[in-house]
Parts: C-alpha cells; structure tokens; sequence
C-alpha cells in the first residue's frame, strides 16, 4: 500500500449505448513511468479524463494517495497532486506565456478578493513568488524567451512545452501526458522526449504516458498497458507486449489463414 | 524613470480626473452635466460588465436586471418619508420610515443586486454560451415583472417618479474611480487570470485547480454589486424608475460597448461607453432636424458590424494600452532549458 500512487478498479465508462471502458483496472507505483498505449478510440483519453476528474465513471473506483477521487472534480484532484497535459493542445491562447504559468500557481498561491482589492502585504507577496515560481520553471523548461509573447503565436512544439511546464507548475506528484508528441516531427519528439525522461528524473515525479508512437513508449517505460476498444489487451513490460499475440493483431490485425479458419 | 512606473501615476490621473469634474461643474451647462452623467454611468456598467462577459467570458444580458434591482431599492431608501406615505401607502412600516442619505442607499442597492446574482449563479452559471444568454435575459425579465407586480414597494407600471435629485458628476466620478480600480486591481492579480484562464479555456482551467464555479460567480457576483449602484446613480439622476427603464435595448447597448471595446479590456469598455453616449446624443440634434428618427441606432450598428469585420476582437482586444501597464523588464536569465 504504501508506494502505491494511484490505484483504479473495476472502471466502467459508459457514453449513452457506448461503453467507451469497461472492467478497467490499474495500479500505479510511485515514481514509475507507466505507458498506455492502444489504437484509436482504444479508451485512452477517457483513462485520462477519469483519473482527472473532467468526467466520472458510471461505476467502478479511483484512489489515488489513499484517498477515493471517483467523484471528486477536477480541480480538488489537481490540488492533491493530479496534473495533465492535453492530447489537442489547450493552452489559454490571449494571454502571455507567462501568464499561463502563473495560472497555474492560482491554485495554491492565489488570494481571494479582499486581499487583492486592499492591496494587501500578503496578497503583493504572493504576487510577487508566483512571478518569481513562473519564471523558474519556464527557465527550466527553456521557454523563459517567450513570456511576453500571446501563447498562441508560439510554434507547436513549444506550445507543448509551455503545456508541461504549466502542469509542474501545479506542483503534481502524477502527472499524465496526453500523446504529448502528437503532431510533432521525428526531431521534436526526440526533443520532448528527452524533456519529459529529465522532468521524470529530476523531479521524481509519476508519469502515466499515454501515446501511439510505440516506439517512443517502448524505450522509456518499464511497464506497458494496451488497451483496445475499451478493455485492457495486456500488460507487461515491452518485450512481453512486443511479443503479445493479442497485441499484434489488435494493431496489425489477425493473419489471414487464422481469419478465415474463424469464419 | 519613466511616468507610468512611479507610484504617483494613478493619482495623477484620478486627480486630472476630479479637476476635469471641477471645472466642468463650472463652466458648462446642464445640459452637457446631464450628458457627462449618462457617460460615467454608462461607463460603470460596462466596465462592471467587462468583469463577467470579458473577464471570465459570461455571457450576461442581465445587467439591467441587476441595474433595476439597485434602482428600486436605493429609490425606496431614499425617497422622503413624508413622500413616500403618499406615493406608497401600503409600504411596510419600518421601510416608509426610512430616509437614507445617497451613499449607505447606493452600496446597499449593490448589495442587494450582488446578492441575487449569488443566488440565481448556482444554477444559471452551469449554462455556457448563448443557453447563459438566453437564462440571463429570462432572469432580466423576471425581475421586470417582478417590479410590476409589486405594487406595494414599487407602484407597479407606473413607477416612482419626483425621485431626489442627488447624483451629481463627483458621485458618478466617485463609483467610476472605484469600478476602474476594482477591475484593474483583478485583472491584474491571480484571481483576474483565473477569471481570463476560464474564459480561455475552461477545461484547462479547471485542470489547473481553478474552481470554476467559484470563480464565476466571483465574477458575476461583481459585476451585479456595480449594475446595482450604476441602477442607483441612474434613477436619481433621472429623478425617475419604472420597470421599463431597463429594458432589453439597455442589455444589448452595454454588450455592444464591452464587444466594441474588446471583450477584457477594461481602456476599452470605457472608452467604447464613452463613444457610445456621445454618440446617441451628438446624434439626436441630427436626427430631430432630418426627422430620421432611429439614425443613431443605424449608425451604432454599422460601426459595430465594421468592427465585427476587420477588428474582430475589438478596440484593445482583451489587453490594456501599453501606456497603462507596467513593463516588466526582461531578466537576462541563461538560456538554460533542457
């Protein structure tokens, strides 16, 4: 129990008549960086919107540091320590770079109306850490050059970073990335790549990395979830899911002589 | 050290603020005042509004309701007691006794419309968009009917008129320095970017550990205080309320002043109210000697569709002149990064 970080049983998501998830379990330990991977429509994002809070199971139970987050809503989860990143980027594109960091810090940093509106020693404080907290963590994310700039007017692969550097931001113990290579070229992704394995080391945090590119996902995590069309394929490290039979034919198919011995 | 960076720069600019009021007070005619009123006022409630709709991307057409809210109540409070046993008989007692000076009866009106937007916000705020509207103009019309009813507090249709003529250009100047600093002060601050992080992206937000709920009704909540206290100054300088004093026309004017201005720019809601009023009343001359009554609303809605198409986002869109701000200078950190 005790390094276990988050831990989901018997998940069942159901959209109307689809069930988009069903009979999911899994158990993350703390400080491991666990990959989730499966085809499109496999069930991965609505995994993420689960453990985040954005939307609640039909049935089923999230723990996550002890306690029961099934029903729990998006922000309490991200102040115990639960971030994400977005498969479609969503950063808050009208306002600066550095403005979307200090956002992040509202959470724990941020003074109510009173203090802000009396110009409160406290509030001008804590104005002044959530500058000083931003602009360290963008320095060590590498887009300190950008704060003044409209996030939008940033080129794809920095607006990721800007994405992660706003999830460290809310100072998680999990954080889970949503495809963060998604749309990027084989040089930047070997650059975000290379981000997230430091962040991972550096900040001894938990990742639970979902992506489609399977090789990335086969050189840095140790285990290895595959989900397809809802249900859990396998599980294991990634020579035990390279040579799955499931797996293999759940992205390549089933070999044609077994095919027509079923029909 | 340039001007905008000295501690003195906002006091310098409330203090050319209140010369301005002192010798206009002076030296123009009623007439003009009247008018000079109908702006400040007006730029009170876009400002305020720019708080809910440009902020935190609300979309509210109930800011007369809020306006009305404040009206009545600071109406009743300060209408000679003497008066009002005529033009309300039936008048609760302890209300008819009440006879408040302008101050205490315009933060008590805000108050009042601040407390109703806490509590129709629980459930209004859950609708987005157009659905949030469309509530807010159902709750604008409510409260409309509401006063028609209530024949014994408000007189119904036919309002209250011989109001006390009390608001003057240092009262309006007062609530209008107030309105500024309040929305500068958070938008400036973390609550204010919490406010434009929904506005922007409300799942993000949310995943950011900003409570959505709270925070919009925060805002909401704001913006009626300042409609309630504009409703107040506005009755008493008409000298007159009626239901039909805020009317849906009013809602869509001050959405027009906040959309034209840049949704989130607080330079941009007053200066758009300020276009505005002068231009309805730069107009009317106009329109009495063509007998084209209706040409200021043709022009208004031009100009705004002119805008619509090449300034999509308004005047200033959702920032502030960069003469306003405070640069913050660029520290020359290490490009360290990973």
């Amino acid at each position: 129990m005790s390094n276990k970080l988050l831990h989901a049983e018997k998940l069942c998501k159901k959209f109307g008549g689809v069930t988009a998830l069903e009979d999911y379990n899994l158990t993350l330990e703390e400080g491991e960086l666990f990959g989730l991977i499966g085809p499109n429509g496999a069930g991965k994002t609505t995994v993420f919107n689960l453990f985040t809070g954005v939307i609640h199971s039909t049935s089923g139970n999230i723990f996550f540091k002890g306690h029961d987050v099934t029903r729990s809503r998006a922000d309490k989860n991200t102040s115990l320590g639960i971030a994400r990143t977005f498969q479609n980027i969503r950063l808050f594109e009208d306002l600066t770079v550095l403005d979307n960091i200090k956002i992040a810090f509202h959470m724990h940093y941020g003074r109510g109306l009173f203090p802000t509106l009396l110009n409160l020693p406290g509030f001008r404080r804590t104005e002044r850490e959530i500058e000083a907290h931003s602009l360290e963590i963008m320095n060590f994310i590498g887009i300190l050059n950008y704060q003044d700039e409209l996030a939008r007017n940033l080129p794809y692969g920095d607006q990721r970073k800007v994405e992660l550097a706003r999830a460290l931001a809310t100072d998680p113990k999990l954080i889970l990335l949503d495809e963060p290579t998604a749309g990027l070229n084989p040089k930047e992704t070997e650059k975000v790549m290379k981000t997230i394995t430091y962040i991972f080391e550096h900040n001894k945090l938990t990742i639970l990395l979902v992506e489609h590119d399977m090789k990335v996902i086969m050189g840095i995590c140790r285990r290895i979830q595959v989900l397809d069309q809802g249900k859990v394929l396998a599980l294991g490290t990634p020579d035990e899911i390279k040579r799955d039979q499931k797996v293999i034919e759940a992205y390549l198919g089933k070999p044609r002589a077994k095919r027509n011995s079923h029909a | 050290m340039e001007l905008k960076n000295t501690k003195l720069f906002f006091p310098i600019l409330i203090a050319s603020g209140a010369l301005l009021v002192f010798l206009m007070r002076a030296f123009m005619n009623d007439y003009i005042l009247i008018i000079v009123n109908f702006v400040g006022i007006n730029i009170i409630l876009a400002v305020s509004l720019n708080l809910t709709n440009g902020f935190t991307g609300l979309f509210s057409l109930g800011h007369p309701g809020f306006m009305a809210v404040g009206g009545y109540v600071a109406a009743i409070l300060i209408f000679p007691a003497a008066r009002k046993e005529m033009l309300l008989p039936e008048l609760p007692r302890w209300l008819a006794m009440q006879q408040w000076p302008l101050l205490p009866a315009l933060i008590l009106g805000g108050l009042c419309a601040a407390l109703i937007a806490l509590i129709i916000g629980f459930p209004v705020l859950r609708l987005k968009g157009h659905y949030l509207a469309v509530a807010t103009l159902g709750f604008l019309i409510i409260v409309r009917v509401l006063i028609t009813n209530m024949e014994k507090y408000t007189r119904g249709p036919l309002g209250l008129n011989g109001l006390p003529s009390l608001t003057n250009l240092w009262w309006v100047f007062l609530w209008v320095v107030i309105t500024i600093y309040v929305s500068w002060k958070i938008k400036h601050a973390s609550l204010g970017r919490s406010m434009l992080a929904i506005r922007e992206n409300a799942m993000a937000a949310e995943c950011l550990g900003i409570a959505l709920a709270k925070t919009r009704i925060t805002a909401f909540v704001i913006g009626a205080f300042f409609a309630g206290v504009a409703g107040g100054l506005w009755a008493h300088l008409v000298t007159a309320i009626t239901p039909t004093s805020f009317s849906i026309l009013m809602a869509f004017s001050l959405v027009v002043m906040v959309v034209i201005g840049g949704t989130g720019s607080i330079t941009g809601a007053a200066l758009a109210a300020i276009l505005l009023t002068l231009v309805v009343e730069i107009l009317r001359p106009l329109e009495e000697f063509l007998g084209a009554y209706g040409i200021s609303e043709i022009i208004i809605a031009i100009g705004l569709l002119a805008i619509l198409i090449f300034r999509p986002r308004g005047l200033f869109g959702s920032s502030e002149p960069s003469f306003l701000v405070k640069r913050k200078k660029t520290p020359q950190g290490s490009e360290a990064g990973i």
